[in-house]
């Protein structure tokens, strides 16, 4: 009886420290250990196609991307666009860094020509989708405070860490509130609010597969947007991890060589 | 015993029963008003089957809306491009942000600008997001800004003396979502105006419009009917003498207006300002049917007893008071041949007010006026003496009349020659209301509020396709040669300065392949701010354009005219991309147009109802069409006098006449009916004449005077379609009223002279 009644003591105190982890120790833990299970994957390239829907009518893009790791937090991607026909071969460069803006170049094969954007903002729309260009990129957990709000039930079953992560750069958002499902770490859904922190679009990606015995991969995403009720669905195909990109290939000098 | 004396009789023996069933209806119908809603949409004035309607609905199907706010900031003077100044209108950006539904914010700070340097194509906002603003930065957003062609008149005045800022809204298409709106955007504009004291803020924007429309409903039923009610009781006190008389015409109006407001509860009509003054045309229409039996019963008091003359008044007046009820009714009714579901329930409600009032009449006034225990008539400033007078001076004159009407008929013609339409949400409000010297303000400094959108169809399928592109560039590039037009937002313009920026090439001209334009697109698309898309330009398939020009005009029948002549210059020119002018400034250009060509149709069968009725009613053919004449003649001349004085005309306008039909062919019932009774007695017409001018002269002066007043007091709506309605109603009383004394009775002797 004694023996339990100090063994539940015992259990508590060692509990307290767990307790007094404050919710952004607890959010910002969750998200590096999902980073961290996420990370060292070398290079990638996918295939991806978005049918953007607006009222009755919808449009589809198509486009293959490959990413390649350059270092801790920074990486380079290729996004390379097949349909529509008279965007065919245009191709997107983007050099990432941890702790700044990214580097951006396009590249123009009607007019053969590769152009860096200097543009501050990542908030706009990617290609007209509901996805805004800084929700395709790597979500850099340095960019970010995340704080945890509660463990709950994910959408579509199983249970999630629910973290908001505020953006400390520019943004589109004031916050984004993300399901983390327990079992993976992989993201089930992201709730993002606008400057003036009305709920404005859910992301519910679905679809995980587990690459490589580690990595979890989507195959598909759908963006809504509750202001204009606008939806795209983004599908991604054709997982290939150590596809052999070379972080040489992924440089602007290299553009106009893109088939 | 004739038919209205047996039914006299019948409403005297029961009056109390009838009282009771009437008190019924009356508070079943008033059990509605608290269902009443007043709507606060800008598009509640067109119906479903509106053809510039349905355009709307599919610009708003392809591309993001362009229902939204424009803000005009004007900084103290001479401060207009200091660095606070600028910091300021980015802070008010920022704010402008936190607007609920906000979609997007177009402001001067958050343009860009695209310039090559060397093979880099920086796409800069003009102004730093963030930390505080130096002299450089002030100097080079100002040059920035003169050099981007779409700045002026949108972002900044011509003069560089004050700024514009548009915000996008994608509103839930509620009542509650539009308050949330503008009550945020008031409060932000008071704490503004409270921090900034040298600066001067203004806003406007279609649904602002109509939320103003709803306060300007909610203000004409709080105000101006009672005012219409109490300038009833002054004249009916001063014309007729009587306390009585006046509580008890007061008490048949509330019936009638209860009722009016009461079936709009019940049957679901969202009120607008438009049909929130229909209780008061009920109140003081009831008003003259209450004067003719009491002056009948003021008339019957000099030779019978009191019950008596109470029975004798409700005997002369039963019929023309029926008769003139149920053409007033048909009138209104006939406005459900217009365009506007604003107007269609006005006609509706404002009949079913007049029916209920009808039966109050019959029972009321009767009841009523057995408490006025007076045993002789009181004298009234409209004597018989001045009608006999007044009879001979017309009858002396009868050719005189006979000539001058058709003459003012012919002058009247030229006048309404010159008549032109204006319907604008914006000028739809009296220029004392803070909404129009807001939209006043905005369209002075800044570009006009009115715009025509074209939506082009690709016809190879892609908006990109050279050919099409080169196409609508011609279009924009003629319409920026129209006087009216002050900007053209095409497709073509963002590709040629892509292009530009693009290769260096200063001459601007379109790229000559699809896949050039569609990658210099795209380029376009990753360079924009949050909230913006493309949708605002090409459609989500990318097989329609919308190219906007923003216009400056006086009145919508530029609108009118230029939208005409943009289609014809498109069918002419560009036949494979022809397409119609839409958007809302023209939807409400053409409302008039379309409403009143269905108003003549309306006014066709009022006139065939109204003749029928009155050929009944007289019991002749020859009567009936004569009829008509004295009731045709005062619109004529009422528009003719408009078209000289005030010239354009709205909406309102296209129902005048079909509405006003029925409440002047009231006057003309009562002279004839009492005319033809004297001839039918075998009075001589001259005779006869006489003592249709003693016996009913007065009614018709008194109950016309009573008309013009209580008509007059709409004109002080904030609503213009309201003041014109009400203005134009006591134009054609007046002159009906002059038609009905001199015409009439000339016709009549022209009649008798020419049978003879």
């Amino acid at each position: 009886m004694l023996f339990r009644f100090l063994l539940i003591t015992l259990l508590s105190f060692a509990a307290l420290p767990a307790l007094a982890q404050s919710a952004v120790q607890k959010g910002t833990a969750i998200a590096e250990e999902a980073a961290a299970r996420n990370s060292g994957w070398g290079d990638l390239a996918v295939s991806g196609e978005m049918i953007l829907t607006a009222g009755g009518a919808s449009s589809t893009r198509r486009f293959d991307a490959q990413w390649v790791e350059t270092g801790r937090g920074s990486s380079r991607s290729l996004i390379v666009f097949r349909w529509p026909g008279d965007i065919q071969g245009t191709a997107l460069l983007t050099h990432g860094y941890a702790g700044r803006n990214d580097d951006q170049w396009l590249w123009l094969p009607s007019l053969s020509k590769v152009r860096r954007i200097s543009s501050s903002g990542r908030s706009g729309s990617f290609v007209g989708s509901e996805f805004a260009y800084e929700d395709m990129t790597d979500q850099e957990i340095g960019k970010f405070t995340h704080t945890w709000v509660q463990d709950g039930g994910c959408p579509g079953g199983g249970t999630c860490h629910i973290v908001d992560r505020r953006p400390r750069s520019p943004s589109g958002y004031s916050l984004q509130r993300v399901w983390f499902d327990t079992s993976n770490l992989t993201i089930r859904q992201v709730q993002y609010f606008d400057r003036r922190g009305a709920h404005v679009k859910t992301l519910t990606i679905s679809g995980y597969r587990q690459y490589q015995g580690r990595f979890w991969r989507a195959s598909r995403m759908v963006m809504q947007n509750h202001l204009t009720g606008k939806a795209t669905t983004l599908t991604w195909s054709g997982y290939r991890f150590n596809a052999g990109v070379n972080p040489n290939a992924l440089s602007p000098n290299a553009l106009s060589r893109i088939r | 015993m004739t038919a209205s004396k047996r039914i006299a009789a019948a409403i005297l023996r029961h009056n109390r029963l009838f009282a009771l069933l009437l008190a019924l209806v009356v508070a079943v119908l008033a059990a509605g008003i608290p269902r009443l809603e007043f709507s606060t949409d800008n598009r509640a004035f067109f119906s479903r089957d509106n053809p510039e309607y349905r355009d709307l609905l599919a610009l708003d199907a392809d591309y993001t809306g362009t229902d939204g706010l424009l803000f005009l900031l004007v900084p103290p003077k001479g401060a207009a491009f200091d660095p606070a100044t600028l910091e300021a209108l980015r802070d008010f950006t920022d704010d402008a942000w936190q607007i609920p539904y906000v979609l997007r914010v177009d402001s001067p700070v958050n343009l860009s600008l695209s310039r090559s340097e060397g093979d880099e194509i920086l796409i800069e906002p003009l102004l730093p997001d963030t930390g505080p603003l130096t002299d450089d930065d002030a100097t080079r957003f100002r040059k920035g800004l003169a050099d981007l062609d779409e700045a002026e008149g949108r972002f900044v005045s011509e003069g560089g003396d004050a700024f514009g800022m548009s915000v996008q809204l994608v509103l839930p298409g509620t009542e509650a979502g539009r308050d949330e709106a503008q009550a945020h955007v008031t409060g932000m504009l008071d704490a503004w105006r409270a921090a900034h004291p040298g600066w001067q803020f203004r806003v406007t924007g279609g649904f602002l419009g109509g939320l103003a429309l709803e306060r300007i409903a909610i203000e004409d039923l709080t105000w101006l009917v009672p005012l219409a009610a109490l300038i009833v009781v002054v004249i009916l006190l001063y014309m007729m003498r009587t306390v009585v008389g006046a509580v008890t015409t007061i008490v048949v109006a509330v019936c009638g207006t209860v009722a009016t407001l009461g079936i709009a509860g019940w049957t679901g009509i969202v009120l607008t300002a438009g049909t929130a003054i229909s209780p008061l045309s009920v109140l003081v229409l009831l008003t003259a049917s209450c004067i003719h039996i009491m002056l009948s019963w003021m008339r019957a008091l000099d030779g019978d007893a009191p019950d008596r003359a109470i029975a004798a008044a409700l005997e002369e007046n039963l019929g023309a008071v029926t008769v003139t009820n149920l053409t007033t009714a048909i009138g209104f009714l006939c406005l459900n041949f217009s365009q506007a579901p604003p107007l269609r329930d006005m006609g509706n409600i404002i009949a079913f007010g007049l029916l209920v009032g009808l039966a109050a009449t019959l029972v009321v006034v009767p009841l009523g006026l057995r408490f006025d225990r007076r045993e002789h008539a009181a004298r009234i400033p409209v004597t018989h003496t001045m009608m006999d007078r007044l009879a001979l001076g017309v009858l002396r004159r009868w050719k005189l009349w006979l000539w001058l009407f058709p003459i003012g008929v012919l002058v009247a013609i030229t006048g309404i020659l010159r008549i032109g339409y204006d319907d604008s949400i914006f000028r739809y409000f009296s220029p004392r209301t803070e909404f129009r010297q807001s939209a006043d303000a905005i369209s002075e400094k800044l570009s006009g509020l009115d715009s025509l959108q074209f939506s082009f169809e690709a016809p190879e399928g892609s908006v990109f396709d050279p050919a099409f592109l080169a196409s609508v560039d011609r279009f924009a590039n003629w319409l920026e040669t129209q006087p009216e037009v002050i900007s053209v937002t095409s497709i073509a313009d963002i590709l040629k300065r892509m292009n530009a920026a693009m290769t260096g090439d200063e001459t601007r001209r379109l790229p000559d392949s699809r896949e050039a334009n569609a990658q210099l697109m795209m380029l376009y698309e990753f360079s924009l701010p949050p909230g913006h898309d493309l949708t605002s330009t090409i459609d989500v398939s990318r097989t329609k354009t919308r190219l906007i020009a923003g216009l400056r005009v006086a009145s919508s029948n530029e609108t009118r005219d230029l939208a005409a002549r943009s289609e014809a210059w498109l069918a002419r020119n560009e036949p494979v991309i022809a397409t119609r002018a839409s958007g809302i400034s023209v939807a409400f250009a053409r409302l008039s147009q379309q409403n009143n060509r269905q108003m003549l149709l309306g006014l066709g069968v009022v006139l065939a109802a109204i003749s029928g009725i009155m050929m009944l009613t007289l019991r002749s053919f020859t009567y009936g069409v004569i009829s008509l004449v004295p009731n045709l003649v005062p619109a004529v001349l009422a528009f003719g006098l408009w078209g000289y004085t005030f010239r354009d005309v709205n909406l309102g306008s296209t129902v005048v006449t079909t509405m006003t039909f029925g409440i002047v062919v009231d006057d003309t019932v009562h002279f004839l009916m009492h005319y033809l009774r004297r001839r039918r007695a075998g009075l001589a017409a001259e005779p006869a004449l006489r003592d249709t001018f003693s016996v009913v002269g007065a009614a018709i002066i008194i109950t016309s005077l009573a008309l013009m007043a209580g008509f007059a007091v709409m004109t002080l709506s904030g609503f213009v379609i309201n003041r014109h309605i009400g203005a134009l109603t006591v134009f054609v009383v007046g002159f009906a009223l002059l038609a009905d004394l001199l015409f009439l009775p000339a016709l009549l002797l022209a009649l008798k002279k020419g049978r003879r």
